[in-house]
C-alpha cells in the first residue's frame, strides 16, 4: 500500500513538473524593467554565451553569468570620430583612409562567425553609402572591448534608393554557417539572400528559385551540409500559406519539405534547427513550436511554451530557444515535455496585454499565456461566439470597429463587476469612456487607452499671414470651407508659399482628403446623437454647398504628385493639419493650440476617440483567471495614458533622464564655448562664426530644454488637454461605414451628382441602416 | 412485376444521408436559430424574433417590393411567353434559329448582361437618348426608383426564352388535325385559343407560372449589383434585407425571414395549385 502510495506521488510530482513552467525557461531581459531600459536590435549565439545588442550597448549573456554589459561598445559611435578634421581613423588594428565629405559611423548589428565577432560599419557621403565594412571587435577574458582587423565589403550591401542616394541595405534575420553569414536583403529582382564572407570581403547575392511575387522569406536558419532552412509566407490566397524550403546557396536550388501551420493571419517565425534533436523551433501566434524533420518531411508540430515578446530574432543556446524582441529576450526550456495544460489565449493584443504576461505567469506557473497581436477579422470572432467556442479567453478591439458594438448588443461578453478592481479602475474614468464599458449597469470591458485625433487649421497662419481677425477665425467645417474658398478665389495672393494639406499633394488627392475629413467629422457628430439624425440631410448640403463654392483649380495644386516636393515641409506654410490630442512634455506650446472644428456654426466641436478595449469571451474556460489578468493589465497601464483617462489623476510626470540630459547638454555647451575661445585665439573668423551660431543655436535648445526638458507629462500639458476632453467622443462603428458610401462620395467629387442627391442617398442609407437594426 | 426488396435501402442510403445533411439539417438548424434570441446564453424566446421582425419597416418593405415585382414580372412573363411562343410556332424558314436564339439570354452568365444593361441605361445611354428625342427629359434609371422598370425589362429578358420554349414543347404536343377541324367548324382563332389550345396547355401554363413567380421572387443580384446593398426603397427587396442581415451575422433575423416568406410561397403555391386543378376540369 506504502509503496504504491509513493508511486502515485511520485508520478504525480513527475507529471506536475513536466506540465509546470519549466525549470529551464528564462526572462533574460525585459525591456522597461529591472533596470533594463534598451531595444536588442540584434542577438546571435557566440561560444557558450548570448550576444545581445542594441544601437550603443553590448550585453552577454549566460546561465551562469546573468545578463552583463560590455564596457566600452557606446564609445564606438559617429560622434567620437572626428571626421571633419581627421582624414584617417584608427580602428584598433586597421586604419581607414576617409575622402572628402566622408563620414564613417557604426551600426547596430554584430555578426558572428565562427569565433569571431564583428560589427558592420559604413561609409558614408551626401549621395549616401559609399562602403560598407565589417570592423571586428574582440572581448577580453575581463569582459572589455577592443577593436580588430577591418573588411571592406564595397557597396555590394547598399541599396539605390532613387535620385542616386545610396542606402545601406541591412542584413535581415542574419545567421552564419561554413564561416559565411547570411541574411536577407531587396535588391532589382526583389528578396534575396546576402552570403557576406567577411574574411574574403565577397558579398554575393544568391536568388532563392521560389515564387515571392505574392509573399516573402520570412525566416532563415543554417541546416547543415552548407543548406539554409527558409519559411516563405505567401499571402496571395484567403489564408496565408507558409512553406518551409532547404536552399542550396552554391546551386540556389530550392526544394520543399512541407507545409507548415498557420494559425489566421499569423505564420511562423524566428525559426532555429536543432540537428541534435531533429527539431525545428519556431514562434506562432505567440507560442513556441517544435516540429521533428525526419528523411520523410515534416512531422507532427507541437506546441510546447508562450513567447511573450514580438520576434526579431532567435537563436539556440544549448536547451534554451532564446527570441528578442523590441520588448526584452526570452528563453525558453526545449527539453519540456510538454506545454502546461491550462493556457490563456488574448487576441488582439496590446502593450498592457504584453506587460501583464509577467506577473500573472509567476502568480499562475501553471497556465501558458499565448499573446496574439494578428488583426481580428470580425466575422470570424462573431462566428466563434455564436458557435460558443472558448478558444480565445480576452479579446482586445476598438470602439471604432462594428465588431464591438456587436458584441455589446449581443452579450459577448462576460461580466466583470465581480471585480472590484476593475469596477473601481473603470469608475474613475470620464463618462464618454464609462459609456461604452457599461451595459443596462452592468460592467463588461475594460479601457486601455485611447487615441484621439482631429484636423486643426492653423490659425496663426490665417492671422499672420491672411490678416484674418480673432472674430473670424473658422470655429466650423463650412466656415473653413468659405476660407479655402477665398483662398481659390484671389486670398491665395497674399501668402503664395501657403499649402492646404502640405507638400506632395495633388488637386485631386487635396480635394477628396479635405473632403473625407469633414464627412468623418459629421458621421462622428451623427452617431453621437440620435437627434441628430433627423437633421443629417439639411446639415450635410450645408456643408457640401460650402465645399462646393471651393475652386480647386484656383488653388494652384499640381496635377501629378512630385516627390521631390516631399521634402519641403514647412508646418508653417500648412493650413490643415491633423493634431493628436494628448499630454506630453508641452514642447512646442503655444504654437500647438488649436481650436477644434465644428459641423455645425454655433454648435459644440467634437473629437474624435478611438478607445482600446478589451473583455473576456463568456464562453471562456479560465474565466475567473482571464478577469485576473485584466485586473493585471490595468496595473501596465501608462501613468500617461491613465492621466488621459482619469479627471482625477493631475500629478504631473518628471523624465527621470532630466538631469543626465541637463548634464550632457551643459557638457556640450562647455565644448562650444571652448571651441568660440579657440576660434578667437586662432582669429580664424569663418570658424568663428560658425561656432558663435552653434553656440547661440545650442544655448536656446538648452534654455527650452530647462523648461520642458523635467516633464514627460508637464502641468501645462495636462491642463490645456483637460479644456479639450469636453469635445472627446468616442469613435463608434459608423453606420456609414460602407462601400457604398465611399463610391457615392467619389461620384459627388467628380461632379457626378449633386449636394443634395448625395445628401438624400446617404440619408436614405442611414434610415434604412437604423431600421433594419443590428 | 417488382419485388420489393429490403436492400433497396441501401441504394436509398447516399441519398437520404445527402439529403439530410443539406436539407433537413439546415432546415432544422434554421427553424432553432429563428426562435432563440443569439446572444450569449441563446435563451429559447419562441416567436419573439417573427413578431419583431414582422413590425421591422425595413422587412416590410422588402416583402412589399417582392411581391410588387413578382405580380408585375410572373404575369408578364406569362403572357409574352406565350405569345412568342404562338409566334415561334409559326415560324417556317429558320424556325430552328429562331428557337435556339431564344434561349441565349438564359445561357449568358447574368454579370456580362448586367454591364450592357448598365450601359443602356446610364443618364448618358441609348434609352435615356432616346427619351430626349421623343420630348422627354433624361430619367436616372439606375438611381432611383425609376429603377424598376430596367429591373422588370432584364428579368423579362433573361427568363423569356425558357419559359417560351415550356410552352412551345407544350404547343407541338398538341395535335395539328384538332385545329383543322375547329375551323372546318367554324371556330375563330380565340374560340380555338380558349377551347382546345388552353386545356391542353395548362399543365405546362401551370409550370410555367410558378417558375416565373418562382425566379421573379428571386429578384436581388440585378438590384445589388446595380445598386448596392441599400437601393432606394422602391427596389429595396427581401432579398436586400436578408443579405443585409446575414453579412451583419443576424442569424435570427435572416432565418426567421426566409421562413415567413416560405410559410407565404407555400400559400400562394397552394392557392395556385387547387386554381389549376379547378381550372383543368373545367376546361376538360
Amino acid at each position: 500500500m506504502k509503496r504504491a502510495i509513493a508511486l502515485i506521488l511520485t508520478l504525480a510530482l513527475l507529471l506536475g513538473a513536466s506540465c509546470a513552467l519549466a525549470a529551464g525557461n528564462v526572462t533574460i531581459a525585459r525591456q522597461g524593467k529591472d533596470g533594463f531600459d534598451d531595444y536588442i536590435e540584434s542577438m546571435l549565439v557566440f561560444g557558450d554565451r548570448l550576444l545581445l545588442s542594441s544601437y550603443d550597448k553590448l550585453y552577454t549573456w549566460s546561465q551562469e553569468g546573468g545578463l552583463v554589459e560590455i564596457e566600452g561598445y557606446d564609445e564606438l559611435r559617429q560622434n567620437d570620430f572626428d571626421t571633419e578634421n581627421e582624414r584617417t581613423l584608427d580602428l584598433g588594428e586597421a586604419q581607414i583612409e576617409l575622402g572628402e565629405g566622408e563620414r564613417f559611423y557604426f551600426n547596430g548589428a554584430v555578426y558572428a562567425v565562427d569565433d569571431r565577432l564583428f560589427r558592420s560599419a559604413q561609409i558614408a557621403d551626401d549621395d549616401g553609402v559609399v562602403a560598407v565594412l565589417m570592423v571586428e571587435m574582440i572581448v577580453g577574458e575581463d569582459g572589455s572591448l577592443s577593436l580588430g582587423d577591418v573588411y571592406d565589403l564595397g557597396d555590394e550591401l547598399t541599396e539605390d534608393y532613387g535620385d542616386g542616394y545610396a542606402g545601406y541595405s541591412d542584413l535581415s534575420r542574419p545567421c552564419s554557417m561554413d564561416g559565411i553569414v547570411y541574411g536577407l536583403v531587396w535588391g532589382d529582382n526583389g528578396q534575396e539572400i546576402a552570403a557576406v564572407d567577411i574574411e574574403n570581403e565577397d558579398v554575393d547575392r544568391l536568388t532563392v528559385d521560389w515564387d515571392l511575387s505574392s509573399g516573402s522569406i520570412g525566416s532563415i536558419a543554417p541546416f547543415g551540409d552548407g543548406q539554409l532552412l527558409l519559411i516563405v509566407d505567401d499571402y496571395n490566397g484567403d489564408k496565408p500559406v507558409t512553406d518551409l524550403l532547404v536552399f542550396d546557396p552554391e546551386s540556389e536550388e530550392t526544394e520543399k519539405l512541407g507545409e507548415m501551420p498557420t494559425i489566421d493571419w499569423e505564420t511562423p517565425t524566428a525559426l532555429c534547427y536543432d540537428p541534435e534533436r531533429g527539431m525545428i523551433y519556431y514562434t506562432l501566434a505567440g507560442s513556441v513550436w517544435r516540429m521533428p524533420l525526419t528523411e520523410e518531411g515534416l512531422g507532427e508540430a507541437e506546441e510546447f511554451a508562450d513567447m511573450p515578446v514580438q520576434i526579431s530574432n532567435a537563436a539556440l543556446l544549448g536547451d534554451l530557444y532564446v527570441t528578442s524582441g523590441f520588448d526584452g529576450v526570452i528563453g525558453r526550456d526545449v527539453t519540456v515535455e510538454k506545454a502546461p495544460e491550462q493556457r490563456l489565449v488574448i487576441e488582439g493584443g496590446s502593450s498592457e496585454m504584453d506587460g501583464a504576461y509577467f506577473s500573472f505567469t509567476e502568480k499562475h506557473p501553471e497556465f501558458m499565456v499565448a499573446l496574439r497581436h494578428s488583426g481580428i477579422e470580425e466575422d470570424d470572432v462573431l462566428q466563434a461566439m455564436m458557435g460558443q467556442q472558448s478558444d480565445v479567453d480576452i479579446y482586445c478591439v476598438s470602439s471604432s470597429e462594428q465588431l464591438y458594438s456587436r458584441l455589446l448588443s449581443r452579450g459577448y461578453m462576460a461580466e466583470l463587476g465581480g471585480s472590484e478592481k476593475l469596477t473601481a479602475a473603470v469608475d474613475e474614468t470620464y463618462p464618454f469612456l464609462q459609456e461604452l464599458c457599461f451595459k443596462d449597469g452592468e460592467l463588461y470591458a475594460v479601457p486601455l487607452g485611447f487615441y484621439s485625433s482631429a484636423q486643426k487649421i492653423s490659425n496663426k497662419l490665417l492671422t499672420e499671414k491672411l490678416g484674418y481677425a480673432q472674430e473670424e477665425l473658422p470655429t466650423s467645417w463650412e466656415q473653413v470651407f468659405r476660407v479655402i474658398a477665398d483662398l481659390s478665389h484671389g486670398k491665395l495672393e497674399e501668402a503664395p508659399e501657403l499649402q492646404i494639406l502640405g507638400p506632395g499633394y495633388t488637386r485631386q488627392s487635396v480635394q477628396s482628403s479635405v473632403l473625407y475629413s469633414a464627412l468623418s467629422d459629421y458621421f462622428l457628430w451623427l452617431d453621437a446623437d440620435e437627434a441628430h439624425v433627423s437633421r443629417a440631410s439639411e446639415v450635410l448640403v450645408r456643408l457640401l454647398d460650402a465645399y462646393n463654392e471651393i475652386d480647386w483649380y484656383g488653388l494652384g495644386l499640381p496635377e501629378e504628385y512630385e516627390e521631390d516636393e516631399m521634402w519641403e515641409w514647412n508646418e508653417e506654410n500648412i493650413l490643415l493639419n491633423y493634431y493628436s490630442l494628448y499630454v506630453d512634455s508641452g514642447w512646442g506650446g503655444v504654437e500647438d493650440e488649436f481650436t477644434p472644428l465644428s459641423i455645425v456654426d454655433g454648435e459644440e466641436p467634437m473629437i474624435s476617440a478611438d478607445v482600446r478595449l478589451a473583455f473576456v469571451n463568456p464562453f471562456s474556460k479560465h474565466r475567473e483567471e482571464a478577469i485576473e489578468y485584466l485586473e493585471m493589465a490595468m496595473d501596465e497601464i501608462e501613468e500617461s495614458n491613465l492621466i488621459q483617462m482619469c479627471p482625477n489623476r493631475n500629478d504631473p510626470i518628471e523624465s527621470p533622464y532630466y538631469e543626465s540630459n541637463l548634464k550632457e547638454i551643459e557638457g556640450t555647451l562647455k565644448d562650444l564655448e571652448e571651441a568660440v575661445a579657440k576660434a578667437e585665439a586662432d582669429e580664424d573668423d569663418e570658424a568663428l562664426e560658425a561656432a558663435k551660431e552653434s553656440l547661440s543655436s545650442y544655448q536656446e535648445n538648452y534654455e527650452e530644454f530647462k523648461k520642458y526638458g523635467r516633464w514627460e507629462v508637464s502641468p501645462e500639458s495636462i491642463a490645456r488637454y483637460r479644456e479639450m476632453v469636453p469635445y472627446l467622443v468616442p469613435a463608434r462603428s459608423s453606420l456609414w461605414s460602407s462601400e457604398d458610401t465611399y463610391s457615392q462620395v467619389d461620384q459627388f467629387i467628380d461632379g457626378a451628382i449633386s449636394a443634395e442627391q448625395l445628401a438624400s442617398k446617404l440619408s436614405s442609407t442611414l434610415e434604412a441602416q437604423r431600421l433594419e437594426g443590428n | 412485376m417488382f419485388v420489393k426488396k429490403k436492400s433497396v435501402w441501401l441504394f436509398l442510403l447516399p441519398g437520404l444521408l445527402l439529403l439530410m445533411v443539406f436539407y433537413v439539417v439546415p432546415l432544422v438548424g434554421g427553424v432553432r436559430y429563428s426562435l432563440t434570441d443569439g446572444s450569449y446564453k441563446n435563451v429559447f424566446v419562441g416567436m419573439a424574433n417573427y413578431r419583431s421582425l414582422w413590425k421591422n419597416a425595413m422587412f416590410l418593405t422588402g416583402l412589399r417590393n417582392t411581391m410588387e415585382l413578382s405580380l408585375i414580372c410572373a404575369p408578364l412573363l406569362w403572357v409574352l411567353s406565350f405569345l412568342l411562343a404562338s409566334a415561334l410556332m409559326a415560324v417556317k424558314p429558320y424556325g430552328g434559329f429562331a428557337r435556339s436564339a431564344v434561349l441565349l439570354p438564359y445561357l449568358a452568365p447574368s454579370s456580362a448582361m448586367l454591364l450592357a444593361w448598365l450601359v443602356l441605361f446610364d443618364f448618358g445611354g441609348p434609352v435615356n437618348r432616346l427619351c430626349v428625342a421623343l420630348g422627354f427629359s433624361r430619367v436616372m434609371w439606375l438611381e432611383s426608383g425609376a429603377l424598376r422598370l430596367p429591373i422588370v425589362l432584364m428579368f423579362l429578358w433573361k427568363n423569356l426564352g425558357f419559359c417560351t420554349i415550356i410552352f412551345l414543347s407544350a404547343l407541338q404536343t398538341i395535335p395539328h388535325p384538332l385545329y383543322e377541324y375547329a375551323t372546318l367548324e367554324g371556330a375563330g382563332f380565340l374560340r380555338q385559343a380558349v377551347t382546345i389550345t388552353l386545356p391542353l396547355v395548362t399543365p405546362s401554363a401551370f409550370l410555367v407560372f410558378v417558375l416565373a413567380w418562382i425566379n421573379a421572387f428571386k429578384i436581388f443580384k440585378e438590384v445589388y449589383f446595380i445598386a448596392g446593398a441599400y437601393p432606394d426603397e422602391s427596389v429595396y427587396t427581401l432579398q436586400n434585407y436578408m443579405n443585409n442581415m446575414f453579412e451583419k451575422l443576424n442569424y435570427q433575423d435572416v432565418t426567421a425571414a426566409a421562413y415567413s416568406f416560405a410559410v407565404i410561397v407555400m400559400a400562394i403555391f397552394a392557392v395556385l395549385f387547387f386554381a389549376q386543378r379547378r381550372a383543368v376540369r373545367d376546361l376538360s
